[in-house]
């Protein structure tokens, strides 16, 4: 598979501008086959813009897009047909029970048989555990339940892509716990591109993250990668004993840039930062052993939770940029 | 899609791609809730009641009243110059129509479009394999059915009975259906005026005032612009004066109309009017 088919949306300096306000600026965007890609920015970011105009509800001012593919705005009808969508703060027929809801959102995919639909739409509300609520009107159901509802008619087509704006933003710990566990069900079977600014869910579900700030995307990486830090590779030490004599060693090392110190409870601790990341593995422990009056109490590169990670590429200057 | 092979999927159908799925959605709102029952006893009530009466409750009132005073049976026999009543029975019903009904008509088209898209299950519906004219032309063709049989159909055999029985007048069916049409006309002309402005502006205010003035204002633009008459849907249901009666009561009576520009002209803005819903609907931003 070459890299244009493994990726299932693709953008190309895609902007929209509101009543000559840029919302979206020149975005770049690539989101692999099969990921949890997600979406992070603060509000205002332009995330639900970038969504709107993969699915053809808002025409971009200029640039392109491709999800699966085809042209967005274009062939929107076709995107829409593998993909499904939870909006932000999704609005539904209040008269209609979720099973009519499911029923008629099916309508849009499936023209029979009446009976295998009826099985999927079943199914479906089971999945999202609104089996026993399933006759009752929507007008009665709470955020949590319709949330729940949100995800089994964006899933009730088989989607390829499901695309989910901020799908756990209204929720209690409890609803956000079932979200989080429905899309790391439904990863087995799709690819998944969710917005949020909720930092810990990113963490935990997803393996490739996009940051927008202020409509321009200023990182793009696998979590791993971004978790690892934006500011150059950093090695922290930890260490007992007169490390001053070693110090100077290490600091004279073509590959150490900076190197910190801090006390922390009598201890000594070293931020050492490198630009070989090879020579640092194989020499840094080594160098400081070499001291026999010195010893090590920790030794680990620095990673960086997302909050820290998300907080430095959206308020650093450079927009710290991947 | 990560398909079950078990599961038919829906064939393509280009810019109507989803029709039929809303069209049975909104159908079900007109057929299988109580909405068609309320139309037809809404209009019943104001329509075919206000026909009751002046040629039933009416006349026997001032036949009543003429008796007390001067002792003659027939108070409609002692007033030669009024029009027949099932004349003015007939002009009662079709006015009527064009007024009365026209109003529903635009409060029903206002809710079609624009409630759904302050909603916002506009957006939801069309997050799914649905193309705009398909949204739109859903709306128009179930509530086009609804109108035709609670607001016309249902309307008009009532009125064709209540005249024959009150009056004995049989008119022609075929002319008096061909009234029905022009008064069908006149509202699908409403419910397109309606649909557009749903698409055009945001405010429910705008869409429902100025249809409503094109009702209720008639005279006003009239007088202004006599040559209104001509391209707009009035002459269809109003009569104006005995000389310029309602091309709807002239079919009815089963006599030629030999102008037919204002019908023609009206069909021509409906036809506009969806033609322009359409084109701003695919442009707007969810």
């Amino acid at each position: 598979m070459d890299s244009s088919t493994a990726l299932v949306i693709e953008t190309h300096n895609l902007t929209k501008t509101y009543k000559g306000v840029q919302a979206l600026k020149g975005l770049n965007l690539k989101v692999p086959k099969n990921s949890i890609f997600g979406f992070l920015g603060p509000n205002g970011a332009g995330k639900t813009t970038t969504i709107k105009l993969l699915l053809g509800l808002a025409r971009p001012t200029s640039g392109e897009g491709r999800v699966f593919g085809h042209a967005i705005g274009r062939d929107s009808v076709r995107i829409r047909q593998r993909v499904g969508y939870l909006a932000q703060d999704p609005r539904y027929y209040e008269h209609m029970t979720a099973r009519e809801t499911l029923r008629f959102t099916a309508g849009f995919f499936f023209s029979g048989p009446a009976a295998q639909i009826e099985a999927r739409i079943a199914e479906t509300l089971d999945l999202v555990g609104l089996a026993d609520k399933a006759d009752r009107p929507l007008k009665g159901f709470s955020g949590g339940e319709r949330q729940r509802l949100g995800i089994a008619q964006a899933q009730i087509n088989y989607p390829d892509l499901i695309i989910l704006d901020e799908p756990a933003a209204s929720l209690d710990p409890q609803g956000r716990r079932d979200v989080l566990e429905v899309m790391e069900r439904l990863r087995k079977y799709t690819t998944i591109f969710y917005s949020t600014h909720i930092l810990d869910d990113v963490q935990r579900v997803s393996d490739t993250v996009a940051i927008l700030n202020q409509g321009e995307l200023v990182a793009q990486a696998p979590i791993e990668q971004l978790l690892a830090g934006s500011g150059g590779l950093i090695y922290q030490v930890k260490l007992k004993g007169d490390a001053e004599p070693v110090r100077g060693l290490v600091a004279a090392q073509p590959w150490v840039s900076t190197l910190k110190v801090d006390r922390v409870n009598g201890a000594t601790a070293w931020h050492v930062g490198v630009t070989d990341e090879a020579a640092a593995e194989h020499d840094l422990l080594r160098l400081v052993l070499s001291d026999p009056a010195v010893s090590v109490a920790e030794f680990a590169r620095q990673k960086y939770d997302l909050e820290e990670a998300f907080l430095k590429i959206v308020e650093g200057g450079d927009h710290g940029k991947q | 899609m990560a398909s079950n092979s078990s599961l038919q999927a829906v064939p393509e159908r280009g810019w109507l791609q989803g029709f039929g799925n809303l069209t049975r959605k909104e159908n079900r709102r007109w057929w299988r809730t109580g909405q068609w029952l309320w139309q037809t006893l809404i209009w019943l009530a104001l329509v075919n009641g206000m026909l009751a009466l002046v040629i039933i409750v009416a006349p026997q009132a001032e036949a009543a009243e003429a008796q007390r005073r001067t002792g003659e049976v027939s108070a409609v026999e002692g007033l030669p110059d009024q029009p027949p009543l099932d004349q003015t029975g007939l002009m009662i019903y079709f006015t009527f129509s064009g007024l009365a009904i026209a109003v529903g008509v635009v409060i029903l088209g206002q809710e079609a479009v624009i409630l759904e898209r302050q909603t916002g299950t506009a957006a939801w519906v069309l997050s799914k394999p649905v193309s705009r004219s398909a949204f739109l032309l859903s709306k128009l063709a179930a509530n086009a059915l609804g109108i035709l049989v609670t607001m016309v159909l249902a309307q008009g055999a009532v009125a064709y009975g209540l005249l024959y029985f009150a009056t004995g007048t049989a008119y022609p069916v075929g002319g008096f259906l061909g009234g029905m049409a022009l008064v069908y006309l006149t509202l699908l002309f409403y419910l397109a005026l309606t649909l557009m402005l749903g698409t055009l502006v945001n405010s429910r205010g705008a869409v429902i005032g100025l249809p409503l003035l094109l009702i209720f204002g008639y005279q006003l633009f009239l007088g202004l612009a006599p040559w209104l008459m001509a391209v707009m849907p009035w002459a269809l249901t109003m009569t104006m004066s005995e000389a310029q009666p309602a091309m709807a009561l002239t079919l009815a009576q089963g006599q030629p109309v030999t102008d037919w520009l204002p019908a023609i002209a009206t069909a021509l803005w409906t036809v506009v009017f969806v033609g322009v819903a359409v084109w701003r609907f695919e442009r707007e931003d969810f």
